[in-house]
């Protein structure tokens, strides 16, 4: 797998390389918008693992400015933030998933390999935010599209595990589906998630980039 | 073409040598119309547009004062070719003998072009500076007042922190709990989700009961909180039963990291906790140990819950407790 890893701080970086050996091949590095927008574009890499907050618009401009013209590249991003609203906007931008930085090395390989093979990868943090954003009232009431603004029993059940720390597979064999199942849940969470006009949604997005 | 500034003042001078030239002329010995017109756009060209040159130089960073400029500059163009051309359309028309009229005309458009570009050219450049300078000394001041706070707040809690971390350097459980408190620390103030007060509600109750497990036992809990409520009867019962779970997976466990998840839904309080440590075997736990059954079974059924404790040995604990409210 050949991996770019934009972060601002070469710390980070150089971390992430390390815990990345043997998984995937780092083929470049950004600290900046303009770097990475760069390096993407020169390198093709499949997998880039993306800071949300950068130097120059963030994670967000990153994905603007390529993740349209570049298809086979999957976003997997990256932080110590604690924002809602940074995560959600980072994600409905199109990254594929999202890592806290105090991830251990064999749950980044895993995030990474996941997010190569174009599937979802939620951490805890992820799907508590995802559980919050589609909590509050039923999606009928508001005459919203409940194919894209509401969450199925089944996917909140997932949500919920995941949000306790258990692994895909670990969640397959506690609800008594295959790990497979579980990854068809994740991925149409994550379609929700970036289609659904959800007005927890769409004000955490435009909060923070308008 | 970048002309210096003492070049301007130069042809400036020159210009305005040429004024006093026309004043005499037209007084005394007028010339004929197309020198008086030469040197009509002589005048303008010299006396008056080195020095909006002059001062556009000192405006072009700002965007208002360009705006002004570039305004003043075609307000003063206006006038000025209006009163010649005027001047010299009466002229043709009336012929000579009017000709007093139609200079007076000319020399009353010229003169408006002298006083907008006076007036626009000195006036409006000291006003825009003037307002610029006021903006930067308030937005300067607010930026230094801005660092001292952060100053003073990493101070506070990064930089003590810092220094007491390398004093213990060779203790490492102290100095994971000095960098775990100011971490949360640096959070709260950082993405000002200040938990409220504990006691207050349920997620802010659990992240308290999370916080204390970790100065206790060494541990990491990773914990996700969706939704809250306030702390009743059931409620407490949760953070009770979660506060009992992460105690045993912090005292038996033998990891550095728990994971706990809450959820208030709208019919159900909702607690997962688990670890990946040693296990035990439920079947093995003699009967006078009372913890689980005590402090989470027995307090979650009390409110008409379920509590669900799974372990094997080596497959770490998993803790479930569900109340409907």
């Amino acid at each position: 797998m050949r991996v770019f890893v934009v972060d601002d701080h070469a710390v980070v970086r150089s971390g992430v390389r390390a815990e990345l050996a043997g998984t995937a091949e780092v083929i470049g590095e950004a600290a900046d918008v303009a770097g990475a927008v760069d390096g993407i574009r020169r390198l093709r890499p499949e997998v880039v693992l993306l800071d949300v907050h950068l130097p120059g618009g963030g994670g967000r401009a990153v994905l603007n400015a390529v993740a349209a013209e570049l298809p086979q590249t999957r976003f997997l991003a990256l932080s110590v933030s604690d924002a809602a609203e940074d995560v959600i906007a980072v994600i409905r931008g199109g990254a594929r998933g999202y890592v806290t930085k105090a991830i251990s090395g064999p749950d980044l390989c895993e995030a990474v390999r996941r997010v190569h093979a174009g599937d979802a990868y939620f951490s805890p943090r992820l799907a508590g935010f995802v559980l919050d954003a589609f909590r509050r009232v039923p999606a009928e009431d508001l005459g919203l599209d409940p194919e894209l603004d509401q969450l199925t029993r089944r996917e909140r059940e997932v949500l919920r595990l995941v949000a306790a720390g258990f692994t895909y597979k670990e969640v397959g064999a506690k609800l008594s589906i295959s790990a497979r199942t579980v990854e068809t849940h994740a991925a149409s969470v994550l379609r929700k998630l970036q289609l659904s006009n959800r007005q927890e949604l769409t004000r955490w997005a435009s909060r923070h980039w308008p | 073409m970048y002309v210096r500034t003492r070049w301007h003042l130069a042809m400036a001078a020159v210009g305005i040598g040429l004024v006093g030239w026309l004043v005499w002329a037209v007084r005394y010995e007028p010339p004929p119309w197309p020198v008086l017109l030469a040197d009509l756009i002589a005048v303008i060209g010299l006396a008056i547009v080195p020095w909006l040159v002059i001062v556009g130089r000192q405006l072009v960073r700002v965007r208002e004062g360009e705006r002004l400029m570039s305004r003043v500059v075609v307000f003063v163009a206006i006038f000025a070719v209006a009163g010649p051309v005027l001047g010299m359309l009466a002229l043709r028309m009336f012929g000579q003998d009017d000709s007093m009229v139609a200079l007076a005309l000319g020399m009353m458009s010229m003169a408006a072009a002298g006083v907008i570009a006076l007036v626009g050219g000195v006036l409006t450049p000291g006003l825009v500076l003037l307002a610029r300078t006021v903006a930067r000394e308030r937005s300067a001041r607010v930026r230094a007042e801005e660092r001292a706070e952060v100053a003073a707040h990493l101070h506070d809690s990064v930089l003590q922190a810092l220094t007491l971390i390398q004093k213990r350097a060779d203790d490492s459980r102290s100095v994971r709990q000095l960098a775990r408190s100011t971490e949360r620390e640096l959070r709260v103030w950082l993405y000002g989700a200040a938990p409220s007060a504990a006691g207050e509600d349920l997620a802010a109750a659990v992240r308290a009961v999370c916080e204390e497990i970790e100065d206790r036992f060494d541990v990491a809990v990773e914990l996700v909180a969706v939704g809250t409520c306030p702390l009743d009867e059931p409620a407490l019962a949760v953070v009770g039963a979660v506060r009992e779970a992460l105690t045993n997976a912090g005292k038996h466990a033998g990891v550095r990291q728990v994971s706990a998840f809450v959820e208030a839904a709208d019919g159900e309080l909702l607690a997962l906790v688990r670890d990946r440590g040693r296990g035990f075997d439920p079947g093995l736990v003699p009967a006078d140990r009372r913890g689980i059954a005590d402090s989470i079974e027995a307090r979650i059924r009390q409110h008409g819950g379920t509590a669900q404790v799974r372990s094997a040995a080596g497959a770490g604990v998993e803790v479930e407790l569900r109340v409907a409210r």
